[in-house]
């Protein structure tokens, strides 16, 4: 049974769909990555990055896994909100607080989110494709 | 119980690069810690999205300057992958021969730098007096110590047709190591810095996506050069040890660089006895349109796996680059290990990570 029956089965109300190598799921990431973490062997978050399709922004969980050398995508839809992972991979949290700081995405249960690599009081997020520079990045 | 704060850095010599780390300290000991990053973000990312891809490929290099060769591969073997590119058996060895050397200079400068670090000056003298021989040889190949651009897509920019300096450098280099063990690993003030320092455990290794020579030292044989396509005819072994500590980190990279070694030779055999003079395949660089899609390519760097997610939409220009590097999660997984610990081992813990501040920030 493929990764993404198996899910299927696990998750019967979330939309799981397979498609280019990816396992597209509609929501509960963080409760299907907690049954991937502890049932399916997938240990590390080896990247947690997001791609600005303007209409929605594409999050992509890479894992690998130490025991069956095998890796795999997670991806989700979301437009602002969504929940935060960092109680399952302790490395999601500088992912979540750069998507956080180049999307402006916010991961709900991360206590700490802040900008990691723009000044603090950057405004704006400049990932995103209707960014404008001249408009927005403004130091106070 | 009175507290204090102390900053350590931006601006700090040991940090290579620039590195805020507060620390709360009860005394000499570390209570608690935290690292501020970004005084380096160069937005890599976003500035490959307003570039054609020839003109974002000689960028890449300052992802890592100490590891210029493995950002150009980790781009091109994305750009390959999506346009389906055959990169010609010959630069396919030359690739994989200046990335390994590329990793024993690198390495080499880590350890001078870290035995900097823990006080010792020498070593500094030593390691890049046998650095400089590699840097002299890549200068006269590509023009460029540091930041190269001989990778292109679809194969390299020029052949190698001397090979007397890369003989001369695996001939000096194993003596030089004999003596480097002499000088360091068997000097007892470093054995006693060193050994039980920040112990990354195999758990901990996992939940902080530790990659590179940090993680192989916990025991776990996660190394993707032996995935990749590039080594399959080339034999070699992946070095490892029972428990991360800074000690075994240190050996794991010696060990690497005489790994690091055997493969150089066995392209330069290769190399000898290949008569072809395909170095490129043909691929029009300047008005380069990839196909839709979207491909993450790994290289195992210096510094851990650096992954180049690259997504096309079809147009001349990159949709999205995403850089991920070992780096970056090392640094994460710092207050950690400081925590317990006292004052004068910060560097001697941070400094056996091998982190290098541009690949954090990008």
């Amino acid at each position: 049974m493929s990764i993404s029956e198996i899910l299927q089965n696990k998750f019967v109300n979330t939309k799981i769909i397979e498609e280019k190598g990816k396992i597209f799921v509609e929501n509960n990431t963080k409760e299907i990555l907690t049954h991937i973490k502890t049932d399916l062997g997938f240990d590390m978050l080896l990247s947690l990055y997001a791609t600005d399709y303007r209409d929605y922004i594409e999050l992509n969980y890479y894992l690998y896994s130490s025991v069956k050398q095998e890796y795999l995508t997670i991806t989700t839809h979301v437009t602002s909100n969504t929940d935060s992972v960092t109680d399952v991979f302790k490395s999601a949290y500088f992912d979540e607080c750069e998507i956080y700081d180049m999307f402006g995405v916010n991961f709900t249960g991360n206590n700490n989110l802040k900008r990691l690599l723009m000044p603090a009081d950057w405004k704006g997020h400049p990932l995103l494709k209707n960014y404008e520079y001249e408009k927005e990045a403004v130091y106070e | 119980m009175n507290k204090m704060k102390i900053n350590i850095g931006p601006q700090h010599p040991s940090t290579h690069g620039v590195l805020q780390i507060i620390t709360e300290l009860d005394g000499e000991n570390i209570v608690n810690c935290e690292t501020e990053i970004g005084y380096l973000h160069r937005g890599m990312e976003k500035l490959a999205e307003n570039r054609t891809y020839l003109q974002y490929l000689p960028m890449v290099d300052r992802v890592d300057y100490l590891g210029g060769f493995f950002n150009s591969f980790a781009f091109c073997d994305a750009v390959e992958n999506l346009s389906q590119t055959e990169v010609p058996q010959r630069a396919k060895y030359i690739r994989v021969l200046m990335m390994e050397l590329n990793r024993i200079a690198s390495h080499l400068l880590w350890l001078g730098t870290y035995l900097l670090e823990l006080g010792a000056i020498s070593p500094y003298f030593y390691a890049f007096r046998e650095r400089e021989m590699i840097l002299r040889f890549f200068e006269k190949l590509t023009g460029q110590r540091l930041m190269y651009n001989y990778f292109k897509f679809g194969g390299v920019r020029k052949d190698i047709e001397f090979t007397e300096d890369i003989e001369e450098i695996l001939k000096v280099l194993p003596e030089k190591l004999k003596d480097y063990e002499r000088i360091i690993a068997d000097n007892p003030v470093f054995l006693e810095r060193t050994k039980d320092m920040g112990i990354i455990t195999e758990e901990a290794a996992l939940n902080y996506s530790i990659t590179g020579p940090n993680l192989r030292a916990t025991g776990i044989k996660y190394d993707t050069r032996k995935e990749s396509d590039y080594y399959k005819d080339i034999d070699f072994n992946v070095i490892t040890a029972e428990k991360s500590d800074a000690l075994n980190r240190y050996l794991v990279r010696t060990g690497e660089i005489k790994e690091s070694m055997k493969i150089i030779s066995q392209c330069l055999d290769w190399l000898k006895t290949d008569t072809s003079d395909c170095i490129s395949s043909k691929i029009n660089e300047i008005n380069l349109k990839l196909p839709e899609g979207e491909y993450i390519s790994k290289t195992e760097a210096p510094r851990g796996l650096t992954l180049c997610c690259l997504v096309s939409d079809g147009s001349e220009k990159p949709y999205r680059v995403k850089w991920r590097t070992g780096s970056f999660y090392a640094v994460q997984i710092l207050p950690e290990l400081l925590k317990g610990h006292t004052v004068p081992d910060i560097m001697a813990i941070y400094g056996s990570l091998d982190v290098i501040l541009p690949e954090v920030d990008r």
